[in-house]
């Protein structure tokens, strides 16, 4: 698929922000996060934030020229990206280092989760274009922030618990608030485009008639709900056993959201065709 | 106001064949799957009359164009007479343009990783010369208008399936195709 | 050869336009192709095909080389040397002969591909080795060439530029828009300037829809509505009676056939067209000057085509638009092609046995081959054409080429044709060989320099025949007249005479290296009132036609009908992106279009349960073409639409399903009478 670097980009990049504002938060407001699990996490953040990076080059024609692309601020949202982008990258390993120093890192998480914030929200304001109707709305900005909302926290959930670590319980209802968010916008979204005519209309027709739309309903929001809703329902909260399928169906239907979203879209073509 | 040089086509006199489309290739010798200029049929329906009737269209050199604000590296400039050219130096085959243009003006190369578009021949202008698809139309179908000054009475900013233009504000200017009449079997 | 030169090139294809070119060629390679403004025909503009010229010289998939083919059809083409290929050819050719007592089994099937003069060295190089068979007459336009051979004498046509002058213009089963497009804009010039501009066609062509009024005509029934309206002009007076008596025969007999024979009523159930139409048209027509007629090649590919042509001229001389300004009934011209014929004439060589060339039917080419005797067929020698896309009934084409000892196609690409070959000899394009070239429309004459050197190991066809002509003698000396060498540019002056000299107002063949050149006078048809029938008038009532076993009044003649089995009609006109088998196939052209479909009208394919891009299988008893529906008005409801065309890798021919069910007319003006393409019954079917 030819999207494919901009899938994992996208995903990775919003799941690294995601990660970043929790651990930020956790560690700023939360609970006590012990020194050597939060090293782990600020690792894995600036690691996912680093991959995402070399697979965004894939998608360039010249990635070696890429440096060029922080030329336009003044007009393009994509170099607005790519500099706050690059501002979260090198705040996420200055973190990781205070992080591995003992040193006052509260700050420096916030402000590198507000960082991340303002990069997920300008990628998402890269795709608000007129010739692409289905984008042409707040829905890219939307659908990216859920990304990060659902994904961050689940993503801390797997590093901490390799640390013996485990994510509070708050953390995963904010999962599973954004889960439901998801899917209720998803819905709304899609019966929007197709209630509307011609152009949108196919597209809407395009995504609930296509197989990655139901693998992502199924794997990315009944599945994970259902498993938060198991849990919840015992007397005893545990969710241990079921971070990492949490996490897998998850970033799974992400993925395959993701994909939707890069393949589903029909621009604004001349005479319709 | 500042000359925004657009292209008037004109569907009334357009046969459809195809000639502006190869003539520009032609010039350039341009990549098989890379068209600046296109060639599209209208909508059956669209004046009563079946697939005859067609719009040519090449970059639409928009007065507020999409492609030079996504472009992260500006290799888009719009110049003094309005023609948008795009900068094969600067280019990093972003394909962002791709998405914006409202017109899907701006092609890929596979060959070069970089993205190409009509840039209305603006060293033949310079020369003196008409863009080789006004040259080279044989209905003499094409023209060059500066869209700033254009007021033709029977002359449109659109024609059915032209993308709406209020985004990008296209300068390019059309004249409807008129319908004759039809002693036909089917009706 | 460095830096940038502009060379004078003309298209050699079959095409009324037949344009004056400039090739820009820098460093030896050809940049790009220009129309030359120096042709008031041209006007600087080419066409869709023009234009990708350099795709053609420089596609990947030119033959670079000669091949051999081990095995036709099966793909297995080894590369071999020119001396190879000339080695076996010769061989066989001498062995034929000593077989057979003569070269009457070897014949030639060679048409338009190529109609720039010096190619008719193609024929010479035939006559040269012998007697020879040729496929003869002419798959494109002989009926309506008879028509008006019978009526005029000879097909001449106004100067096309002449028809800005016209006020009425009927474009009668012609596709300008499509097939001569800068016609079209002499077309729009005159609408312009207040012509009116009817198109009467079974399909809502191209150049129907720019027309002012389009009449939607029954095929095949273009005779009934001339007829009709040639009884309302009669009726109301309208005819020019000076002009009659002073230029034609058998006005009166044909006044008496219409009165008895010819009603409105009739006409109009004929045709299709509803009487009020055609009465006004009529009326129109004849009231309107100068009123000009484009009789189409497409409107005669029919059984009763060469008759219906004679009913349309016999309306232009009734109503005295013959020999005017803006008027007439246009066809064609060979008033431009007085040309030495320098490398096509030669001699047959002593005791070459046999007693002169024999015909077969080029229009029945494969049955004819196969049932040639005495002496059998036994070697093929195509060029500049390519029978099996272009031939009707293309499985007895195969068969036809199956039974041969050896096959040579002379060509640029592996289409069916070579596909079917023994040994495929790689030809130069027209920018790679010295020429000269004249339309068969327009009155201009080009110049074809050589711009390029010849790509690969590409020869010009005359270099073949030179070089093998040396081979023959050198195997048997005297077996071969052609001349064994020659400077080609030199050849091309040895073309022209005093005649062609004086008719372009040109001192000599150099001056056209400074630009196309026109005829000077003679540019409207007839207008000396000279005809060159037997009479010398026109003839209504034509003894010739008679001779023929034609009626020799422009009577009607019943148009042919389906049988039930086969109710639909398929018509398979021109393409806009091709000319028969070249262009299609090219880069250029495949990024534009590259499949072909089926035309259908929306009520017949609900009647199939056919619904947009659903494949179709079009059938009759010969044979069946599969390929996507295009649901559309352009095609009346009781026919459908298959363009001709060769795609490159694409299994698609329409000529399956064609028979070669005989035009009424063409063995008088050219040796065998025309093809009924348009003919075509079939059955469909969703698969």
């Amino acid at each position: 698929m030819e999207e494919m670097p901009l899938v994992l980009f996208t995903v990775l990049s919003q799941m690294a922000v995601g990660a970043a504002v929790t651990l930020a938060l956790l560690d700023a407001f939360g609970g006590k996060v012990e020194q050597a699990a939060g090293v782990f996490v600020a690792q894995g953040i600036a690691v996912t934030a680093g991959i995402s990076l070399l697979t965004s080059l894939a998608h360039l024609g010249h990635p070696f020229e890429a440096y060029r692309a922080l030329s336009h601020l003044a007009n393009s949202w994509l170099s607005r990206e790519v500099a706050l982008f690059g501002l979260f990258m090198a705040l996420t390993i200055v973190y990781w280092r205070q992080w591995q120093r003992g040193d006052a890192r509260e700050k420096t998480g916030l402000l590198t989760a507000a960082a991340g914030v303002l990069a997920v929200a300008a990628s998402g304001m890269v795709y608000v274009l007129p010739a692409q109707p289905a984008w042409n709305n707040i829905s890219p900005v939307l659908f990216f922030s859920l990304t990060a909302i659902v994904l961050g926290p689940l993503f801390v959930a797997v590093l901490l618990q390799r640390k013996q670590q485990v994510l509070g319980k708050t953390s995963f209802s904010i999962v599973a608030r954004g889960l439901l968010c998801g899917a209720a916008s998803f819905w709304l979204y899609a019966s929007l485009l197709l209630g509307q005519g011609e152009a949108a209309a196919v597209i809407g027709g395009n995504i609930v008639h296509s197989g990655a739309f139901w693998g992502r309903l199924l794997l990315g929001w009944a599945a994970p709900l259902g498993i938060m809703a198991y849990a919840a329902s015992k007397p005893e909260w545990d969710i241990r056993s079921k971070i990492m399928p949490l996490f897998v169906l998850t970033i799974i239907g992400e993925l395959l959201g993701r994909a939707l979203f890069y393949g589903a879209a029909v621009a604004l073509t001349v005479a319709g065709l | 106001m500042a000359k925004q040089l657009g292209f008037l086509v004109d569907s009334e006199r357009c046969v459809g064949c195809h000639a502006c489309e190869m003539a520009c290739k032609n010039e350039y010798q341009l990549e098989p799957k890379i068209r600046w200029r296109k060639v599209y049929p209208l909508k059956e329906d669209s004046f009563g009359l079946p697939e005859r009737n067609f719009m040519s269209l090449a970059c639409n050199h928009c007065e507020d164009p999409a492609c030079l604000k996504a472009c992260p590296v500006i290799a888009y400039t719009k110049r003094d007479d309005g023609i948008v050219m795009h900068d094969q130096g600067r280019c990093i085959g972003c394909r962002l343009c791709m998405l914006a243009c409202p017109y899907s003006v701006p092609q890929y190369s596979e060959t070069r990783k970089k993205v190409q578009k009509c840039h209305m021949c603006a060293e033949r202008q310079d020369n003196g010369q008409k863009p080789a698809c006004v040259s080279g139309c044989p209905m003499e179908a094409l023209s060059v208008i500066d869209a700033a000054e254009f007021s033709m009475a029977m002359s449109s900013k659109t024609l059915p399936g032209f993308p709406d233009t209020a985004a990008t504000k296209p300068t390019t200017r059309f004249i409807k195709p008129s319908v004759g009449v039809q002693v036909r079997r089917d009706r | 050869m460095t830096g940038t030169q502009v060379f004078r090139n003309a298209c050699p294809r079959n095409c009324y336009d037949t344009c004056a070119i400039l090739s820009t060629v820098e460093n030896g390679v050809l940049k790009k192709v220009d129309g030359d403004p120096g042709s008031t025909y041209t006007r600087g503009r080419l066409c869709a095909k023009g234009y990708s010229y350099t795709r053609s010289v420089y596609s990947p998939d030119r033959i670079k080389y000669p091949m051999r083919q081990k095995g036709r059809g099966t793909g297995n083409w080894q590369r071999i040397s020119w001396d190879e290929a000339y080695t076996e050819i010769a061989q066989t050719i001498l062995k034929i002969k000593k077989q057979y007592g003569s070269t009457l089994p070897i014949c030639l099937n060679k048409y338009s591909g190529n109609f720039d003069i010096m190619h008719y060295g193609i024929e010479g190089m035939l006559t040269s080795i012998g007697n020879t068979t040729r496929a003869t007459g002419t798959p494109c336009w002989p009926a309506g060439i008879d028509a008006q051979t019978f009526d005029f004498g000879t097909i001449v046509c106004n100067d096309p530029e002449d028809i800005v002058n016209s006020k009425y213009l009927i474009i009668w089963g012609a596709n300008p828009a499509w097939c001569s497009v800068h016609s079209m804009y002499f077309i729009k010039e005159a609408q312009r300037r207040g012509c009116k501009i009817v198109a009467i066609d079974p399909l809502l062509s191209q150049t129907a829809s720019k027309a002012d009024l389009y009449i939607q005509i029954k095929t095949s029934t273009d005779g009934a509505l001339a007829l009709g309206m040639a009884r309302y002009i009669l009726d109301n007076g309208l005819y020019d009676g000076e002009w009659l008596a002073k230029n034609s025969k058998g006005a009166e007999e044909f006044f008496g056939y219409l009165k008895n024979n010819i009603t409105l009523e009739w006409a109009a159930e004929k045709t299709g067209v509803p009487q009020h139409v055609i009465e006004t048209l009529a009326r129109e027509y004849a009231a309107t000057k100068p009123a000009n007629i484009w009789i189409g090649y497409g409107m005669q590919r029919h059984t009763n085509g060469g008759q219906n042509v004679r009913a349309i001229d016999a309306l232009a001389a009734m109503t005295g638009n013959i020999g005017k300004s803006g008027g007439g009934a246009q066809y064609a011209q060979l008033e431009t092609w007085g040309f030495n014929y320098h490398a096509m004439i030669q001699k047959k060589p002593e005791n070459s046995g046999g007693s002169g060339d024999r015909a077969i039917n080029i229009n029945n080419f494969g049955a004819e081959v196969l049932n040639a005797k005495e002496p059998p067929i036994k070697m093929l020698w195509i060029a500049c054409r390519g029978p099996i896309t272009q031939d009707p009934e293309t499985a007895v084409v195969k068969k036809a080429f199956e039974a041969m000892d050896l096959v040579v196609t002379a060509d640029m690409f592996m289409n069916p044709t070579v596909e079917m070959s023994d040994i495929v000899l790689p030809i130069t394009t027209t920018f790679e060989t010295p020429g000269v070239n004249v339309s068969y429309w327009h009155y201009w004459m080009s110049l074809n320099e050589q711009a390029i050197k010849p790509m690969f190991e590409a020869k010009n066809d005359v270099t073949i025949a030179m070089e093998l002509s040396a081979k023959l003698n050198q195997m048997e000396k005297g077996s071969c007249t052609y001349p064994t060498s020659g400077d080609l540019a030199e050849w091309v002056g040895k073309e022209f005479n005093a005649g062609i000299h004086k008719q372009f107002g040109i001192s000599g063949w150099q001056d056209l290296k400074k630009g196309p050149a026109k005829a000077k006078g003679s540019l409207v048809a007839w207008q000396d009132g000279k005809f060159r029938t037997p009479s010398g008038k026109y003839e209504f009532w034509s003894e010739e036609a008679r001779k023929y076993g034609h009626y020799p009044l422009p009577v009607y003649v019943e148009e042919m009908k389906p049988e039930s089995k086969y109710p639909l009609r398929c018509i398979s006109p021109h393409w806009k992106l091709n000319i028969h088998s070249q262009f299609q196939n090219l880069d250029w052209m495949d990024t534009v279009n590259n499949a072909p479909c089926l035309e259908i009208h929306p009520s017949l394919a609900a009647k199939y349960g056919i619904r947009e891009r659903d494949s179709v299988k079009m059938f009759n008893d010969i044979g069946y073409i599969v390929l996507p529906a295009k649901i559309s008005e352009l095609v009346p409801p009781d026919t459908v639409a298959v363009y001709e065309a060769w795609y490159k890798g694409k299994k698609f021919n329409v000529n399956y399903t064609v028979k070669a069910i005989p035009a009424d007319m063409g063995k008088k003006a050219t040796g065998s009478p025309g093809i009924a393409f348009h003919d075509n019954f079939v059955n469909i079917q969703k698969v």
